[in-house]
Formats: C-alpha cells, structure tokens, sequence
C-alpha cells in the first residue's frame, strides 16, 4: 500500500499530524496498535505549569526540551491555531495559551491548563473561586468521584460547598453489571427521559448555589447530552474530572478520528508496526503485523507511538529502548537512577525517550534518519507530570513534523 | 531466555494492565448489564479459570466475538480469542437443535436451494416463522435470507468451468455458504470481474463451511472436520500456485486466523495465500498487474461500513481503495461499530433484541447518511442492515463489477473476448 505519509501510532499526535496532512491533500494513513491515552484525558491540555513566557526560557535549562526543537518562531502559531483545529472536529475548547487557567483535578487540586472542554469547571484564578457558591452532585454508587475532595479544594480557596447526592434506579442498575458503574456505562443511560429525571432531581435540590458541579459523565459520543442537561437545569452546570477512563476523552479521540477520516485518512485500529525497511538513511517501507506480506510505503513517515504506557518505549531489566526502529534515546543507563524513591518526586523516567535534531529527525546507531519525524510523549526531555506539559508538547511537535513534511506552513498567520 | 520473555503467556493475559479501555468498546457492554465485559472474561476470569475450570462464567455466551476489545487494547491482549477458547473449553452440553440448525449452513443450504420456492415463501410467512420460534428458538422478527434457486457452484459448472482454463493466470474461489446457497450473483460477479482482468477461477475442490458459526454454536468437532478438510483443499490449489480469494471477510478471518488461534490447526504454510478479493485486486493494481476501465456514466454515493471480522483483520484500507478508484462514486466512511448480527447470533431468541439495540445507532446513522448504498464485506453485516434500513448494501465487489466497462478491461488487460 503506498501513501503520501506513513503515521505510526493513532493518539494525539498521530491524529494532530494527520489531520494537518490530509487537509494539505496528502494521502495519509495512521496506524494504531491499540487506543490512546486519549482516554484518560484530564479534560484539559496543559501546555507548561509555569506559564507560556517560560516556555521561552527552557532553551537555557533544558536544551533538549521538545518545546526548543519546534523552535518559538513556530510555537506561538501552532499554539493559536489549535483550538480552531479542534473545533473543526467538533471539540469545543476554552483557553489561550499566553495565560494559563486552572482546572479542578478528581482529588479536588487546581492545575494549569491551557486549553479545557467547553463542559468542565474552570477558573481565570484562585480569586475568582473566592466566595462563591458551589453545589456538588455526586451519584450514588459511582465511586470514581470524590465530591468530599473537590468540595476541600475549592473551599481552601475561600468558596462555600454543599455536597449531596441522587440516585436514580436507571444508575442503581448498573451497579449489577460486573463492568461496574463506570462513567462510560453511566453515560449511555444518561439521554432521553432518564437525563431529564437527573436534571429534575438535581434542580429540585439547588438552594441558593450559583455552581453546580457534576462528574463528567456525559456524552461519550457527543456534547449533545451535556448541553440537553444545561438546558434543563438552566443554572450554571460545569463537569469535574473523574478517575478511570474519561467519556470525554473517548469522544475527543472519537470525533478526531471521525475528522481525519472525513479528510480521507486510513485509519488502521489495532494492528502494530513491527518492521521497517531503510534504504541510504530513509525509511522506504513499514510491516505490520496483519499486513504481514505487504509492504506499506510512503514519502514521509512519523512516529507518534507515545510514552511507556502505549509502548513506545519500553524497558527490560538492561535497558530502556525504542521498540520499533531502535531509535537512539536519552535515558539514565543504571537502572537505579530511573526512578526516585517516592512516588511524588520528580522521577527521571518521565523525561526519557527518543533524541532529536532541530527538525524532530531522529537517530539510529548515530546515522541520521532523514524522512522520519517523532512526535508527542515517545520524544525525550520534558516531564509532562512535573511540568504539566503533557498535550502541549504533543500538538507542536504534531504540526511541526506535518510543516516538516509538507515544506509550508499549515496555519494562518 | 530473558526473564522476561518467560513471563508471557500465549494469549498475554497477564499484558493486560487493567486500563479497562476494551470495555468501552464493547457493543455488548454497551446494551446488556448483564454481559461480564471483555476485561472480565477476558484476562480478569483466565487467572482465574487457569486455576479452577469451575469459575467459567455461562455470561461468557453473550460475546458476539466480534473482536472489538481486541483492536482496541493497548497492550495487545487477545481479548476475543480468550474468551472464545474459554467458551470452547468449557461449553456443556450438546448444543440445540436450533443451533444445529443454525451452523448446518451447507446441509440446510444445499436443501434449501433445491426448494428454494418453498423454503422462501415459508420464510416470509410470519406463522411459519413464529412456529420456528416456538420449536426451535429462532426469532420470528428476523427475516431469514433468502435462498437461490441454484446454487453458484452449480451455475458455475453449468456456465463457466469450461471456459476458465482460457486464462493465463488464475486463482482458486472461496465462495462459502453464502454466495453459494443465497447470493450466487456474488460469486458470478467475481467471476466476471476476475475474467475481464485475465484471471481465470477455479473452485476448491471439497470446500466445506467455513466453520466460524460452528464454532459459535458450540460444534467444535464438526468445525474441525471442515477446517482440515479445507486445508487439505486450499494445500492443493496453492502448491498448484493458486492464491486463494474469498468474498466474505468472516470466512477469511476463520481460514486464517480462527483455525490456528481456537482450532490450534497449523495454516502457517498457507496463510499469506489466503486473501480476500477486495485485497487480491487492489494489490495486483497497485503492482500494475491488471488494470481497470471504468464506465463514464457511473455515479453512487456510498458508505462503507466496516464489519467486525474485516476490522479486526485491518483489511478495511483495500477495499475502501479500490472504492476510490472508481471515479463518480463518492465514497463516505461510517464510523466503525457493530450492527449486532454477529452471523447467527442475531437469529436466536435470546439474542434478538440485544442484537437489534446494538445496531440502532449504526441504522440511524445510515440512514441519516447521503448514501444510497452502503457497501460493506460481509454478508451477515448485509442482510441486517438490509432488514433494518431503507437502504440497499452491496458488497464492494459487486459495485466495482457495476462501475466496470467490462469490454474495455478485458481489451487493456489484453483478454480476448469470446
Ligand atoms: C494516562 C495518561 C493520562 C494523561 N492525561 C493528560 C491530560 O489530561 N492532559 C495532558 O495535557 N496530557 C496528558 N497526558 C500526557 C499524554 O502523554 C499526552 O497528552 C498525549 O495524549 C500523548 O499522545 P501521543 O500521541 O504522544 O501518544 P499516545 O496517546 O500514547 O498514543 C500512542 C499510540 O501509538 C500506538 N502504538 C505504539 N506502538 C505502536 C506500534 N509499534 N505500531 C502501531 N501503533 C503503535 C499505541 O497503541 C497508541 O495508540 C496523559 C498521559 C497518560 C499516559
Ligand atoms: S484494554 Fe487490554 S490492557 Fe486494558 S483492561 Fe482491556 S485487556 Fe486489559
Ligand atoms: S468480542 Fe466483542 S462482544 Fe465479545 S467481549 Fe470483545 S467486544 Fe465484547
């Protein structure tokens, strides 16, 4: 099969690339040994925890940060350009990247963030969380919520929480499903008629709160169910981030694949890269598992196949390494100095990955790989727990490596 | 050996880091709080049946195996093939007439075409349908398919054998139970089609079902009759240089995948000559080893949807490809899920209704769609989208035999026309 570019692993940053390529003309496929860490999406992307104006001084501390091979004369575009990317795809997002928000974590912390989903709570700052009023609805039975967390955490910020509870017997009912009363399960029965009892529930117990705030469960496959229950409340209704899989996360991936596709992107799910074929530092061709007498080839090819979670870099008692081309990384060689002592600590495993050269091009054995890009959380140098700049670094690295490709730029000015 | 190469089981159940993504696309999850999940069934219950057969859960007998888990896990997991061994393991009992019924595609078949007037009104008639219900079990909502008055094998020597030997090249044809007994036009198609661009057919001699619904209805043992059976068959046309070309994408998912990872058959020799048609040509066109003419006039607005079997062999890319190719068709790509038939599944009593609300959101969103055709590889995927909207599905070989100027693809690919 040949194509104009080859992506390799469907997250993100294989999804960010592509699009950008497929509405450039070129004939793209992606493909994706398994889904992404998409689906434990924050509902947030956080660009640097620090702000964007650090971002700039990261080329004196960290050289190898990803943010300094995008280059900032690149940055501030793609920064300016995402949330209209994702609009096209249906993503709704609020946020600018020159000025950090917070966003409310399941355990009830406030983090930066740079851009959120239109549905869940946000703050400009801890200011404007003082004073104001807050009901917390939790759901009876859906333990992967902790209202009593989010309810401290805004109330150390000066605001005044009432915690209560619904139950509906449509939810009570799920509790007998061995997969549990998960927010993906609760979401499917939260439309029609069933969405507008917990909207009635709900409004009946609003006092005098000017906030309401719900575990987002809703809509795995649209926003429509999100906005219905707004209507129906009529007060002001924001979502908070629950642990385990998140339903909007699985409607981001969802609506992104939908675009790509549209654009007329291949989209192969669950089949993985294991060879490749290079001839005078290019790669001509990929193998995949259930391709295994074809070879795919293509111009272009880039690798988006995420961090140790999505196995694009993997580790055994001797070493840490990229499984695929066996590309040159950046890791500590003793294994005692990958991890720190306490789970909490800055642990250096997280800035771990594949080393590149200004235009995201890689390495193997020393000799350069001239039409190959990495992209997203496989790069080496940022610590996308510590600095919160896990989604940032991935959508610049993404448009990069597609204006890499493509030799012009793929946002307006 | 590394340590930690020791440590990996043949289906990697142990891989599986608890993320619980597979349940997210799970159809039946998604209608049935009944149904364990594939998370449960899957890696969570092999630990503990591994230990004690007794923990096999009879919940295990909702998966569609539809493989959806499978392709969505991260870790590699084979989600799909856990649970159906463990089913075919631990199934008690013989199974039910109806499921005999239900996985006898070729006995009933071959009957059936020999009466197809009868059995075809019969089928329409609402009483008999019920009956079958009360008796057997099969629900009587479910229009059952139609059966052809010959079948393609018999068209086949009737009309073509002869005629085939003038080729220069050539391929063996898996037509399966269902080009054979109810939608011969299919295998005719190919035929046409495999013609026009200079391959001459041959079918398999002996080919037997699949086996795939055999293996679903619990009938191990017949499936593996087959299975070698078909083995035997598809050795002897490969070593006579054959590439094996079927039509449906569940018997090619069964010949190459089901029969080493549920039966344990070795296909290893064979596998790569195993292929589906959609593939066989648009490879040989890439290759510029054939060539197409189209006809000027073609227009069709299709939608492809893509079946479980055809998604979970990632195969989807050829046929969508050789779709493109065929200018006036604009091709839309319908979100994958599944459309709950599952080949027999749907037919059973118990089943019925989950079947049907595990298709609604893909019906409607067919029906939403501009299309006027919605083309797909599979023929249980067919008939229910069928029944179940107001569209017309085609396989996508059928559209590209429609699109083809026949005469001037046989002149560039050099075919005489006799
Ligand atoms: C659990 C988790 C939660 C996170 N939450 C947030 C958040 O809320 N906000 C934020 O800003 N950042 C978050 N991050 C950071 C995250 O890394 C990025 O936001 C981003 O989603 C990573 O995208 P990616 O495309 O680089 O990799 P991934 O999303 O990991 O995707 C890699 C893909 O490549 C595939 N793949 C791997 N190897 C192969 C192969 N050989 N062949 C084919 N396919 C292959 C994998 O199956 C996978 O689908 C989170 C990270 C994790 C792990
Ligand atoms: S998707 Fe894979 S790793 Fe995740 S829970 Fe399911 S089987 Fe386990
Ligand atoms: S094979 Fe299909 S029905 Fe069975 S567990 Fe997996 S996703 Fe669910």
């Amino acid at each position: 099969m040949r194509y104009d570019t080859l992506i390799v692993g469907g997250g993100l940053g294989g999804l960010v690339s592509g699009i950008a390529l497929a509405r450039n003309g070129q004939r793209v496929a992606i493909i994706s040994a398994g889904r992404s860490a998409l689906h434990f999406l924050s509902g947030s992307l956080e660009l640097y925890a620090d702000g964007y104006e650090a971002i700039v001084k990261l080329a004196e501390s960290h050289s190898d940060h990803p943010y300094n091979s995008v280059g900032s004369e690149h940055l501030e575009r793609y920064l300016g350009a995402t949330k209209e990317i994702f609009e096209r795809a249906g993503v709704a997002l609020v946020g600018d990247h020159r000025r950090n928000h917070l966003r409310l974590s399941p355990t009830g912390a406030l983090r930066p963030a740079w851009l959120t989903m239109s549905e869940y709570v946000t703050f400009a700052s801890r200011g404007e969380i003082e004073g104001r009023r807050v009901l917390v609805v939790a759901l009876e039975g859906y333990l992967d919520f902790y209202p009593e967390f989010v309810a401290a955490g805004l109330e150390r910020c000066g605001a005044a929480c009432r915690v209560v509870s619904v139950g509906l017997d449509e939810l009570a009912r799920l509790r007998e499903s061995a997969t549990e009363m998960r927010a993906a399960n609760i979401s499917r029965v939260l439309v029609g008629p069933v969405l507008e009892r917990l909207a009635h529930k709900v409004r009946g117990l609003i006092e005098d709160e000017e906030l309401v705030l719900l575990p987002a469960v809703f809509g795995l496959e649209s926003s429509e169910p999100f906005e219905r229950f707004r209507e129906l409340l009529g007060s002001d209704v924001r979502v908070v981030a629950t642990a385990s899989a998140s339903v909007p996360g699985v409607r981001m991936q969802r609506l992104l694949v939908e675009e790509f596709t549209r654009l007329g992107g291949d989209y192969i799910l669950g089949d993985r890269v294991t060879d490749y074929r290079a001839e005078e530092g290019r790669i001509v061709a990929l193998r995949t598992v259930k391709h295994r007498d074809e070879e795919f080839t293509a111009d272009n090819f880039v690798l988006s196949t995420g961090s140790f979670f999505s196995h694009g870099l993997d580790s055994t008692p001797e070493g840490i390494f990229e499984p695929l081309f066996g590309l040159d990384i950046s890791a500590a060689a003793s294994r005692e100095e990958w991890t720190a002592r306490h789970i909490l600590d800055t642990q250096p495993f997280q800035r771990f990955g594949v080393k590149v050269d200004g235009h995201l091009r890689p390495t193997i054995d020393g000799g350069e790989v001239h039409n190959l890009h990495v992209v997203g959380a496989v790069l080496a140098g940022a610590d996308p727990v510590k600095e919160g700049c896990g989604a940032g670094v991935v959508v610049a690295t993404a448009l990069r490596a597609a204006e890499e490709i493509l030799g012009h730029r793929v946002t307006r000015e | 050996m590394k340590l930690e190469h020791k440590n990996i089981s043949e289906n990697n159940f142990e891989q599986c880091t608890k993320c619980t993504i597979c349940t997210l696309y799970c159809p039946m999850v998604e209608v049935n709080p009944l149904y364990p999940g594939p998370k449960q069934s899957g890696p969570d219950g092999e630990r503990y049946r591994l230990k004690e057969p007794m923990y096999y859960d009879e919940g295990l007998n909702y998966c569609l195996n539809c493989k959806r888990c499978e392709i969505s896990c991260p870790s590699g997991v084979r989600i799909g093939d856990i649970i159906a061994l463990a089913k075919v393991r631990n199934r008690k009992g013989l199974p039910t007439v109806r499921d005999m019924l239900l996985s006898s595609t070729v006995s009933v078949g071959s009957v059936a075409t020999r009466m197809s007037g009868l059995v075809n009104r019969s089928l329409e008639s609402e009483r008999f349908r019920r009956g079958l219900e009360s008796m057997v079990g099969i629900d009587h909502r479910h229009t059952l398919p139609r059966y052809a008055e010959e079948s393609f094998e018999e068209w086949f020597r009737r009309e073509a054998a002869e005629k085939q030997s003038c080729y220069s090249r050539r391929v063996s044809y898996f037509h399966g139970c269902y080009a054979n007994y109810n939608d011969p036009a299919l295998g005719r198609e190919l035929v046409e089609v495999l013609n026009a661009v200079g391959y001459g057919v041959r079918l398999l001699e002996g080919e037997r079902c699949c086996g795939m619904v055999k293996i679903a209805n619990g009938r191990k043992e017949r499936a593996m009759r087959d299975a070698k059976r078909n083995l035997v068959a598809i050795r002897r046309a490969v070593a006579e240089g054959d590439k094996v070309v079927a039509t449906s994408s569940s018997c090619t998912f069964a010949l190459r995948d089901e029969y080493q990872y549920l039966l344990g058959l070795d296909n290893e020799d064979v596998k790569d000559s195993i292929t589906l048609i959609t593939r066989f040509l648009f490879r040989q066109w890439e290759r510029g080893n054939i060539k197409f003419a189209f006809r000027e006039d073609f227009r069709m607005r299709v939608a492809y949807h893509s079946a479980c079997h055809i998604e979970r062999l990632g195969w989807a890319i050829y046929s969508t490809s050789l779709l493109r190719l065929v200018p006036g068709l604009e091709l839309e790509m319908l979100p994958s899920r599944c459309c709950g038939m599952a080949g027999t599944y749907g037919f059973k009593r118990e089943n019925y209704d989950y079947s049907q609300a595990i298709g609604r959101p893909l019906f409607d969103l067919i029906e939403a769609s501009g299309a006027e055709v919605v083309a797909t590889d599979c023929e249980s995927c067919k008939w229910n989208i069928e029944r179940s909207t107001s569209k017309r599905v085609m396989h996508p070989l059928s559209i590209l035999a429609a699109a083809l100027d026949m005469e001037r693809t046989r002149e560039l690919n050099g075919v005489m026309d006799k």
